[in-house]
């Protein structure tokens, strides 16, 4: 009887524990092969999505680079073309046979349209490639590029700074690409009456904050017209992702814009290229 | 389960091994490093089937086997999984149970006699190695296509014949006396030793794109 017993206890035991690890190991082998594929899936849409957005910054890079060059063109067609254009007719006339005084006023509306030439062509180019960006370095000529905003349409810019550090040539012209592109937002859309540019260097990184107080725009609309209307915020993204940077905004109707950029002053890609200048300097 | 199955069931587990041996040795050549060693492994254990075989032939008790290819498998078995055991247990755990086996199956259990401590610790511990390899799997995500990974097929193998055979193992010396408990239990586990023997089958069979897991 014992042993009848003791058999069938073994029994259920060993069938109990057998069913139960099967079931066990089941479980286990279905939950890792569906939880696998569900991750991979998921890992694929990720990268999908990170295609997709490095595809919209280069399409708005290069929006952005066709624009540019539009910009030149027409500035180039109107101003200078017009000028040069000018200067042609009052050369032109010039002539030996012509009364003195009708030969100095000739020679003198030329001289003047060349110095108005030589004018529009210095402010093309500053705005292509500041110079003082390469001389004095970053804050220095964003400083003197918000004067832009005061001079042309009485902008109050309040202008602050930690210090003034240099660094990569190329990473400067980026960045500083980014805030002519801001700068030149508000100049263009915003209506504001102030702005406010800091500019705060730590050991390895740089931080801008620029902030106007312009009409701002709706964001949620921008962000439904992204595709069509808004290569030049998407453009700020792709420089800074460029850099390695960050970008975040914050706008609302009548609210104005508040940018804050963060980006890390070094990259080991670019170190061994550097002009050697990334020692620090303080601005007279 | 009736004698005729159970028998039935160990002698199709006693050739189980012939398929995938063949296999290993036609494609040694395309094999990747754990299949190389899977292949060793498989060779080890047709082996000492045919050995087993041969001593029962002859009326020689074979269970002295059973020690030795416990701890081969156990061997061959870490080896397979090296790539995904912290490397700060590979070898104590090599060296401890090797030590610990060899300790039993000299002073503790006769050799003429089943390792039931053996095999149940072996067990566990393979069965620790395939959730090791899931979890890593998840936890990288570096694998695109599971089916073609040797690793996989040789973990759901591994895991399904230790977990099956766990408690057999356990029990054995405890169902020895019921003959008709123990032709069941021992058909039981030449069925789990056939499935085993597929899995290694699907494991040598594949071909995986770059990795050598």
């Amino acid at each position: 009887m014992g042993t009848a017993e003791n058999l069938n206890s073994l029994n259920f035991q060993l069938t109990f524990g057998i069913v139960g690890m099967i079931l066990l190991t089941t479980f286990i082998i279905v939950f890792f092969v569906v939880y696998q594929r569900r991750l991979l899936q998921q890992q694929l849409r990720t990268q999908q999505v990170e295609a997709d957005y490095q595809k919209e910054l280069l399409n708005a890079w290069v929006l952005a680079q066709e624009a540019e060059r539009e910009r030149i063109a027409t500035e180039l067609h109107d101003s200078v073309g017009g000028l040069l254009s000018a200067t042609k007719v009052y050369v032109s006339n010039v002539s030996q046979q012509l009364a003195s005084e009708q030969f100095k006023l000739f020679k003198e509306k030329a001289l003047q349209t060349l110095n108005e030439n030589i004018g529009e062509i210095r402010t093309i180019t500053n705005d292509l490639f500041p110079q003082s960006l390469e001389h004095v370095g970053i804050v220095a000529a964003t400083r003197r590029l918000t004067e832009k905003l005061t001079d042309l349409k009485q902008i109050q810019v309040d202008f602050q700074f930690n210090t003034e550090r240099r660094f990569h040539r190329d990473r400067e012209k980026a960045i500083f690409r980014v805030l002519q592109e801001l700068i030149n937002n508000t100049l263009k859309h915003s209506e504001a009456k102030h702005v406010t540019v800091d500019f705060h260097f730590t050991a390895d990184l740089l931080s801008i904050h620029y902030k106007d107080d312009g009409q701002g725009f709706d964001r949620q609309r921008y962000e439904a017209n992204k595709d069509r209307t808004s290569f030049g915020l998407k453009n700020l993204e792709s420089r800074m992702t460029f850099l390695h940077g960050s970008i975040t905004y914050e706008t609302a109707p009548g609210r104005g814009v508040e940018v804050a950029l963060e980006m890390p002053i070094f990259n080991p890609l670019l170190e061994t290229n550097t002009h050697g200048n990334t020692n620090q300097v303080s601005l007279s | 389960m009736s004698e005729e199955l159970s028998f039935l069931l160990a002698d199709i587990s006693s050739y189980a091994g012939i398929v995938p041996s063949l296999i290993a040795l036609l494609r040694f050549k395309h094999l990747t490093l754990v299949q190389r060693h899977l292949a060793i492994l498989v060779w080890g254990g047709t082996g000492v089937a045919g050995l087993a075989y041969l001593f029962s032939l002859f009326n020689w008790n074979n269970l002295s086997l059973l020690h030795i290819y416990t701890i081969f498998n156990f061997i061959m078995m870490s080896i397979v999984f090296r790539t995904v055991i912290p490397r700060k247990l590979f070898y104590p755990l090599l060296v401890a149970f090797c030590a610990f086996a060899l300790f039993n199956s000299i002073w503790v259990d006769q050799l003429q006699t089943l390792n039931v401590v053996n095999r149940s610790v072996s067990a566990f511990i393979i069965m620790f190695y395939a959730l090791t390899f899931f979890l890593k799997t998840l936890k990288d995500m570096q694998v695109q296509r599971l089916e073609l990974m040797p690793l996989f097929w040789i973990s759901i193998g591994a895991l399904f014949y230790n977990a099956g055979s766990f408690f057999i193992f356990l029990f054995s010396k405890d169902i020895t006396p019921f003959e008709e408990l123990w032709l069941t239990y021992f058909g039981i586990h030449s069925a789990f030793t056939v499935l085993l023997y597929i899995f290694y089958t699907i494991a040598l069979w594949v071909r995986p794109k770059t990795s050598t897991v």
